[in-house]
């Protein structure tokens, strides 16, 4: 196989998790402590979900901006549902996730406007539906609290939450990776016009990707709701950001077609660790919320400077005018 | 002969258009003013056409603003209420310490244009505008909780309240500046080169690169204008209750994008006016104020202007498709 799975792209970033890591623990040795280690992934249980669905509009070169509102919703729907027991209450609400993609996705891939428009709309919408469905716009306790308990069980330093994620994000790398629908995706992504001349279909990728990015949002939203044993109209309202974040750190390309979700994984990792590490340092939250903006700011002009197509265009024409120059000094 | 023709008959079609989309607008005020008042005889008293107005003239300066980064294609901006917030508590801080007024107006104004320029610059490199926004968004709003500890700010001072209550002929002072900046963006978009490289932008970027339009300055130019409104909404905030605290525009970003889109400026670009815009913050805040006289829930509101956003969005989308082929 000629494809190569650790890039140096990817080993950078495995290097800098690493080093932030051993950063935070020098500081204070309790950040490398059994309970700290589990917090952190118990964080990247959540935010690594959101950050696959999220990354995944993003390989095709699209944007869910809805996520925060979609998982508000599935909490809710789960937290109700949770008289049927736990897999299934789960299942409903992300099943319920799930159509609503599909519904978004058609939308934006028949009319064809732009998705980070569209889904401006859709999370407005959504995040009314939510409160609708809390009249008293309070937190909703769940009338089984002792669900919550399963999820919360440790095995080692990792949950049933957290492992519910990694095979998660694992199926859907190996989804798109390796299954035809999934590689059409990255072809789509990475060359729209190319992947039109092909014969490709110009809408299912888009209505996969929507798909996947509101399941994944409503399979977060309800866990951690099932998790917590309540559920409010007004949460997850920063797991767009953070999603968003994670994703871009960890290598996904906001011109589509380029990134890995082993790479998403990382991304999520560093950004954990580095708010985790914050946290320890003994800073406020809205701390971290700052860190995070700055963290956007500086991968996307890093990104930028690598990997957008005004980059390549801009090193395309400077090879073609030194080849030029070359020509033409003999005559 | 019948391309000419057709050629020629071209353009009045794309006027046309543009005109109906106004007159859509405005008999849409007008049929919402109507039904408002017939069904909630409140909505039409003078304290409450009043407030609405005011509420529509604060959404409305911040969306005239957003229209030049619309305009130029590069959808919307999601830092425009943490913006307002920043510039408002600055504000408040400055007259709290007991600067003179037109200090503590300008200089925080001087803060949000070198935050529009920073954001303008990023987004004229190519970097996505909706990501690049969303990021200093975040770090604006953690900034501005840093410096105040997310405590109330109080300005202290009741000097500058006439800006935030007096009424010249009966109209209050933010409607004032609203109409005003409305005119001014209009003639702007409409007589200057600038406006022209602006709407050119958004039509074709690659045309106006290649007749050598000058895209960076343009673009860094829109993310200043819109930046600056955002800050002027913070400045009236604070001189009409006299304080300031990072929890003041929650759900600001909303409203001002939905009166752009509901205005009808194309999301792709180039198409699209100031007018249009007000006109769509009008719609917002007369729907807004008559949903919370009408006694709906917070939940049931969103619902509704998310659908009527969504549903602006995809008309537009449906009517300009529809001309194009």
């Amino acid at each position: 196989m000629t494809y190569k799975f650790f890039t140096p792209s990817l080993l950078s970033r495995i290097g800098i998790l690493l080093f932030l890591w051993l950063a935070f623990t020098a500081l204070s040795p309790n950040f490398s402590s059994f309970s700290n280690v589990y917090s952190v992934f118990e964080g990247f249980a959540i935010a690594g979900l959101v950050a696959a669905g999220v990354g995944t509009t993003m390989l095709v070169g699209e944007l869910d901006l809805s996520v925060g509102s979609v998982a508000a919703v599935a909490g809710i729907i789960a937290v109700q549902c949770t008289g049927f027991g736990l897999v299934p209450a789960v299942l409903i609400a992300s099943a319920v996730a799930l159509v609503y993609g599909l519904a978004q996705g058609w939308i934006i891939a028949r009319t064809g406007i732009n998705s980070l428009v569209f889904t401006i709309a859709t999370l407005i919408l959504v995040r009314g539906v939510a409160f609708a469905m809390t009249p008293t716009a309070v937190l909703m306790p769940m009338d089984r609290i002792g669900m919550s308990d399963f999820l919360i069980f440790r095995l080692f330093i990792f949950s049933p939450f957290s492992l519910t994620t990694i095979c998660v994000i694992t199926a859907l790398g190996l989804f798109l990776g390796y299954a035809r629908w999934g590689r059409e995706m990255m072809a789509f992504g990475g060359a729209r016009n190319e992947a039109r001349a092909a014969g490709l279909n110009m809408r299912r990728p888009i209505i996969i990707a929507f798909a996947i990015s509101a399941t994944l949002a409503g399979l977060a939203g309800s866990l951690a709701s099932i998790k917590s044993a309540s559920a409010a109209p007004f949460s997850y309202e920063g797991m767009l950001l953070t999603g968003v974040t994670a994703a871009l750190v960890g290598g996904v390309s906001l011109y589509g077609g380029k990134g890995t979700m082993f790479g998403v994984v990382i991304g999520v990792l560093i950004l954990r660790v580095l708010t985790a590490g914050i946290a320890s340092r003994g800073a406020a939250v809205y701390v971290e919320y700052l860190a995070t903006g700055v963290i956007l700011l500086l991968v996307l002009v890093v990104e930028f400077t690598t990997e957008s197509p005004q980059r390549r265009a801009w090193s395309e024409r400077r090879a073609f005018e030194r080849q030029l120059a070359a020509v033409s000094v003999p005559a | 002969m019948s391309t000419i023709v057709e050629t020629a008959a071209k353009p009045r079609l794309v006027m046309s258009r543009a005109k109906a989309f106004n007159v859509a607008l405005a008999v849409g005020v007008v049929v919402v003013l109507i039904v408002s008042g017939l069904t909630q005889p409140e909505f039409l008293s003078a304290d409450n056409l009043v407030a609405t107005v005011r509420a529509a003239a604060l959404i409305g300066i911040a969306a005239v603003g957003m229209t030049f980064i619309t305009l130029t294609g590069n959808f919307v901006s999601l830092s425009t209420e943490q913006t307002a917030v920043i510039t408002a508590i600055l504000c408040a801080m400055a007259l709290g310490a007991g600067w003179p007024m037109w200090a503590a107006v300008v200089v925080p104004l001087a803060v949000a244009m070198v935050i529009g320029a920073l954001q303008g610059i990023f987004v004229a490199l190519g970097l996505n505008s909706i990501i690049t926004t969303l990021g200093a968004g975040a770090a604006i709003f953690g900034i501005a909780n840093v410096i105040t500890n997310s405590k109330t700010i109080q300005a202290r001072v009741p000097d500058p309240m006439w800006l935030g209550t007096a009424r010249p002929l009966g109209i209050p002072i933010q409607v004032w500046i609203f109409v005003v900046l409305v005119l001014i963006t209009m003639v702007v978009l409409r007589k200057t080169s600038f406006g022209r490289t602006v709407k050119m932008i958004g039509s074709n970027s690659n045309t106006a690169r290649s007749s050598g339009l000058r895209i960076t300055r343009a673009v860094v130019a829109s993310f200043i204008i819109a930046s600056v409104f955002a800050g002027i909404c913070g400045v009236l905030l604070v001189a009409q209750v006299n304080q300031a605290k990072t929890l003041n525009f929650t759900g600001f970003n909303i409203d001002v994008v939905a009166a752009v889109l509901v205005g009808g400026t194309a999301i792709q670009g180039g198409e699209g006016s100031t007018l249009r815009t007000a006109l769509g913050a009008i719609v917002i805040a007369m729907l807004t104020n008559y949903m919370l006289l009408a006694q709906y829930e917070y939940g049931t509101r969103l619902i509704i202007t998310g659908f009527v956003v969504g549903g602006a969005v995809i008309a537009f989308n449906w009517v300009r498709g529809k001309s194009s082929s």
